[in-house]
């Protein structure tokens, strides 16, 4: 998840004043929100001022270029252009970098002449200021701008930090900036600054959104607009959008991936005039029975079925794949057909173009599980399907992010809002949930102050539900009789008394469901760092239980076998099937398998590390063998040991060469190396020696032959083993 | 008869010369004035010769005699005084340790889980144990880890073929995921206290440069009355005192397992950059070691320990990783190579 610096500085009320980019990070990482990258965007592009073109000539040396007048707020430059667009931007504002100016690619501006004309200066493309993908023309910004203003003060975000969020799969929240800078303003003790918003006053019309599987889908707003003009968004946004990694499509489209960014909440805009009665139906999958029968009652009403087909509903995504639906697809469908994989991705039919006037807004809870199967069902991951599988606010952030979208709509793309509907289907529930204070303390360690816990949790808009009614801490004192109550519950016992107070965790928050959830909440925010190290002591003297005497004996193996010149290696304790071929009585007797998925190609458990004719396996099931000896020859001589310098592990680049086939203790690749590296005055006794044990989890020793000795040298005879069990 | 004295003496004398030990001298001896020696029987031959030339005869044989006797004595000092200059010239170090056989290693990664066995050992945990083949009840359900949680996916755990194995009730199994499983065994037989570390193997479906499909973990669990998060923190401080032999910067941060709650990330200040950043810390200062947190009530409860009595904390922390950190291995392949070159790195 990107979060962009500026944004979110502008999504909150601090105190104090605004954390830097650097302190920001600690910060989200001390809340749980890892930080793990910071990304300065932009630097340099302070010197980018506007500039009024005043008039263009063409250049008397070149057809292609032309030469600018340019008004820089202060005085009229001479700068030469290559852009065909700037012909027609007389009287208009454009990017333009002064001499002296560092453009992001690193070109620095300096006064040069271009084909016999000097130039003062450049004026810019979107690419070339890195703040849009648009690199065929110069841009050309909005004509209520004043000339000689800087750029970056009159657009924000272009000059900005990017942060890199690693979102844990709880926190859905934090998945748009609202989320994040909730939890920022709550650690700093600040208020959330919200976008205001305007209520739709269009009429309802109920027949605007059906929901037909309530089960799937909680809530649904639907917004008809009228006299949209799609366009291009205006660049403040398009550089919001560039700088988080989205490619500004247009203005409808870019609005709502806008709001996907700042509420962390999936939209979707349907072009209406392609819907069939211009209405949506939020259902399952018609299998082909139902569309049997509804193409026959088409027939007789003389219409002509055209997605009628014998396997089942289908539909053309945005990203132009034709997809067989699957009878457990949630769709979003018009009077006739699936428009939309419900909370995956629309669809092509029903998408937004440069000829749309009529829009049909979507703001939608949907289940998670349901989105998660089908996104998983079509191989589509997209960035609403991230977010409806996490779980997003059915509740008033729902409602927040329809509202921004429908007024972005109207102010951005001229949009009228005719009708609306919500439809709601099932909404899960939010939970009362007790908190007891003694039981913050028993599990942190640490009290932490009444007043502190519920400022915490009314920052996150965690809401009391019972009056907090927490003994004060020194505070005045208390009826007598509660107060002699708890005077006696804390010596009766220390196990916490009723609960303290009843809370109710806002709907963005579903990972909240006890009284546990509630009390990281608040250790989050009183700071996982303020909880003190402080060791306990153990309640009653230790009896150390007898360690486990497999474990043992493998150890004791492993150390003998050390000190008789062997050296341990570790291999995986599965390989593929037809490495574990040659040894077919291991084989036959049916290791352990286990499904194959993507590029892991090994699938059978060893049933013993060296699989030998003479060894019976293990019993397969829980026989996977993780460690075994190979004896190998280390330099016999002191001297040559003691001054063989310790090679830096990583400079060994030569050692990742070898065949990755752990197929037994010894793989070829070492052996053979190690053949090789023996040296030519080795004793033959020593070489004799070498072979092959392994324990096995079951602390059986099997013996037998590697297969390098058994496959690999021929002049050899094979080694045999060298332990005894 | 003189004369062939004479020739015996030359004779002797020249045998004499070759002899280089003491059996050589008495086997000379023997030969020449033994009962059959050579010069023995000229002394037998006496009758043959004119009695006038007897005593001459007799005179000479006794000086040849004697001659031999003092030329043996004087090889037998002369050997002796040889065989003593060269033992007084041999040069013996001994204080040079007798000639072993090599020894060979353990694997870094066994290393690495002894000593952090026997650093939690003396830090008051027992080792526990734990199959590699468990079911999706201990692996998952148990752990509080909700049925369709993307771990559980094909993709991520490597399921015991043939699935579905014996109805529909019963359970999956799979090659674990995590060290895990053994709280849930380690609770469901002990009573509270219970200070447990369980390392071992690990299996997901990883298979890429930075990933393999197995690994190792060490899980750490504490339940008793009264277990806290200030606990864990200064027990894992201490234990990375002892495991690094100094003190180093920690650092605690909010995380999330579906098995603790709250639930932290574990980070040590990279011990070779000294927090400066470094390619093995990833220019951040700090080492990932695993995540850790207070026992889930789920948890406890579905090992019928019960969460409003009992609390606890546990943490899982990566084998392969710590010892990479410790050796300064960039590759995690290379532990499981067995390449010679890689492992004589490591004696032990």
């Amino acid at each position: 998840m990107l979060i962009s610096y500026s944004w979110l500085t502008s999504l909150m009320d601090l105190p104090g004043p605004a954390p830097t980019p650097a302190e920001l990070a600690k910060l989200l990482t001390g809340l749980g929100l890892e930080v793990e990258g910071v990304h300065a965007k932009g630097s340099g592009l302070e010197a980018i001022v506007v500039g009024e073109v005043r008039g263009v000539q063409p250049h008397p040396q070149s057809d292609k270029l032309s030469l600018v007048e340019l008004f820089d707020g202060q005085q009229t430059l001479a700068v030469v252009c290559g852009a065909a667009n700037i012909r027609g931007a007389v009287g208009g504002k454009v990017a333009f970098a002064p001499i002296g100016a560092r453009l992001p690619g690193g070109l620095e501006i300096a006064a040069r002449e271009v084909r016999g004309v000097a130039s003062h200066g450049m004026i810019c493309s979107e690419t070339e200021l890195d703040i849009g993908g648009d690199g065929d023309g110069i841009l050309i910004l909005p004509n209520d701008l004043a000339a000689g203003a800087s750029l970056p003060a009159v657009v924000p975000g272009v000059v900005d930090t990017i942060l890199e969020l690693g979102v844990t799969p709880n926190r859905s929240d934090a998945l748009g900036h609202v989320g994040v800078a909730r939890d920022v303003v709550t650690r700093l003790r600040g208020k959330l600054r919200l976008p205001a918003l305007r209520p739709s006053a269009a009429p309802d019309d109920p027949a605007l959104v059906t929901i037909a599987a309530p089960a799937r889908c909680g809530r649904y707003f639907g917004f008809a607009l009228q006299d949209v003009r799609v366009g291009s968004s205006p660049l403040w946004l398009r550089v919001r959008l560039h700088r988080l990694g989205l490619r500004p499509i247009s203005n409808v489209v870019d609005i709502t991936n806008f709001v996907l960014l700042e509420f962390g909440q999936p939209l979707h805009a349907f072009d209406r005039s392609k819907l069939a009665e211009g209405r949506v139906v939020v259902r399952l999958v018609h299998g082909p029975e139902a569309l049997a029968a509804r193409s026959m009652l088409a027939d007789v009403g003389g219409a002509t079925e055209t997605a009628a087909s014998a396997t089942g509903e289908s539909l053309t995504t945005l990203d132009g794949t034709a997809r067989a639906l699957d009878p457990r697809d949630l769709v979003i469908a018009d009077a006739r057909d699936a428009q939309a994989l419900a909370g995956v991705m629309g669809g092509a039919r029903s998408m937004v173009g440069a000829d749309t006037r009529e829009v049909l807004l979507e703001a939608a809870w949907f289940a998670p599980a349901g989105v998660r199967a089908s996104a998983k069902r079509h191989g589509l991951a997209t960035d609403a399907s991230y977010r409806f599988e996490r779980g997003v606010d059915h509740g008033r952030g729902l409602e927040r992010a329809a509202l921004r979208a429908l007024n972005l709509l109207e102010e951005l793309a001229g949009g009228v809002c005719v009708a609306q509907h919500e439809a709601v289907g099932e909404r899960p529930g939010t939970p009362s949930i007790p908190l007891r204070r003694a039981r913050i303390e028993r599990l942190l360690g640490v009290a932490v102050p009444a007043d502190e816990v519920a400022q915490i949790l009314e920052g996150l808009e965690i809401e009391p539900e019972r009056p907090l009614d927490w003994p004060p801490e020194a505070g005045p004192v208390r009826t007598l009789v509660s107060g002699v109550k708890a005077v006696l519950q804390s010596f009766v016992t220390d196990a916490a008394p009723e609960p303290d107070c009843l809370w109710r965790p806002p709907t963005h928050r579903p990972d909240l469901q006890l009284e546990v959830d509630l009390i990281e909440e608040v250790m989050r925010h009183h700071g996982l760092e303020h909880v003190p190290a402080r060791a306990i002591v153990p309640r009653e003297p230790r009896a150390a239980a007898a360690p486990d005497p497999t474990s043992a004996r493998i150890d004791r193996l492993a150390d003998g076998l050390r000190e008789a010149g062997l050296r341990e290696i570790v291999s995986l304790a599965f390989v593929a099937e037809d490495k574990l071929r040659p040894f077919e009585p291991a084989l036959s007797a049916s290791p352990t398998r286990c499904a194959a998925p993507g590029s892991c190609a090994r699938t059978c458990s060893r049933a013993c590390s060296t699989p030998s004719p003479t060894t019976p396996p293990a019993t397969a099931a829980r026989s996977a063998c993780s460690r075994s000896a190979a004896s190998t020859p280390g330099p016999r001589d002191r001297s040559t040991r003691s001054s063989s310098p310790r090679a830096p592990a990583r400079s060994t680049s030569s050692c990742r060469r070898s065949a990755r086939s752990p197929a037994c203790c010894c793989t070829p690749g070492a052996r053979a190396r190690s053949t090789r590296a023996r040296s030519p005055a080795r004793s033959p006794r020593r070489s004799a020696a070498s072979g092959c044990v392994c324990t096995c989890l079951k602390g059986q020793v099997c013996r037998g032959s590697t297969r390098a000795c058994r496959s690999g040298s021929r002049s050899r005879p094979a080694r045999t083993a060298v332990a005894r069990g | 008869m003189p004369h062939r004295l004479a020739q015996q003496f030359e004779q002797f004398t020249a045998a004499l010369a070759d002899v280089t030990s003491d059996e050589g001298l008495y086997e000379l001896q023997v030969a020449y004035l033994g009962k059959k020696g050579s010069v023995t029987l000229l002394k037998g031959e006496m009758g043959k010769i004119p009695p006038a030339d007897r005593k001459a005869f007799g005179a000479e044989w006794n000086r040849v005699r004697d001659a031999i006797e003092a030329a043996l004595e004087q090889r037998r000092g002369f050997l002796k005084a040889e065989a003593r200059r060269r033992d007084l010239e041999r040069v013996v170090d001994l204080t040079m340790p007798p000639l072993r056989p090599p020894e060979g290693s353990l694997h870094p990664l066994t290393q690495t889980r002894r000593r952090l066995c026997e650093t939690f050992v003396r830090l008051g945990f027992d080792v526990a144990v734990g199959p590699h083949v468990e079911g999706e009840q201990f692996n998952f359900d148990d752990l509080n880890v909700p049925k369709d949680h993307p771990t559980r996916d094909m993709q991520d755990t490597f399921f015991v073929e043939p699935r579905g194995r014996g109805g529909a009730d019963a359970q999956e199994l799979v090659l674990r995921t995590h060290t895990s499983p053994v709280q849930i065994r380690t609770m469901r037989t002990r009573k509270p206290p219970i200070r447990i570390v369980a390392p071992g193997a690990t299996f997901r479906c990883d298979d890429d440069a930075t990933h393999s499909p197995m690994f190792h973990q060490i899980e750490g669990l504490y339940v008793d009355e009264g277990v806290t998060l200030a606990d864990l923190k200064a027990t894992l401080m201490a234990f990375t005192e002892d495991f690094y032999g100094h003190r180093l910067d920690v650092r605690f941060r909010p995380s999330f397992f579906p098995f603790v709650e709250p639930g932290a990330e574990f980070d040590i200040g990279c011990p070779f950059c000294v927090m400066k950043g470094c390619g093995l810390c990833k220019q951040t200062g700090f080492i990932e070691i695993g995540g850790c947190g207070m026992v889930h009530p789920r948890v406890l409860a579905a090992c019928g320990i019960d969460p409003e009595v009992y609390t606890g904390w546990a943490f899982g922390f990566g084998i392969d990783r710590m010892t990479m950190s410790l050796h300064q291995i960039s590759h995690l392949r290379l532990m499981f190579e067995g390449d010679v070159r890689f492992l004589e790195q490591f004696p032990c």
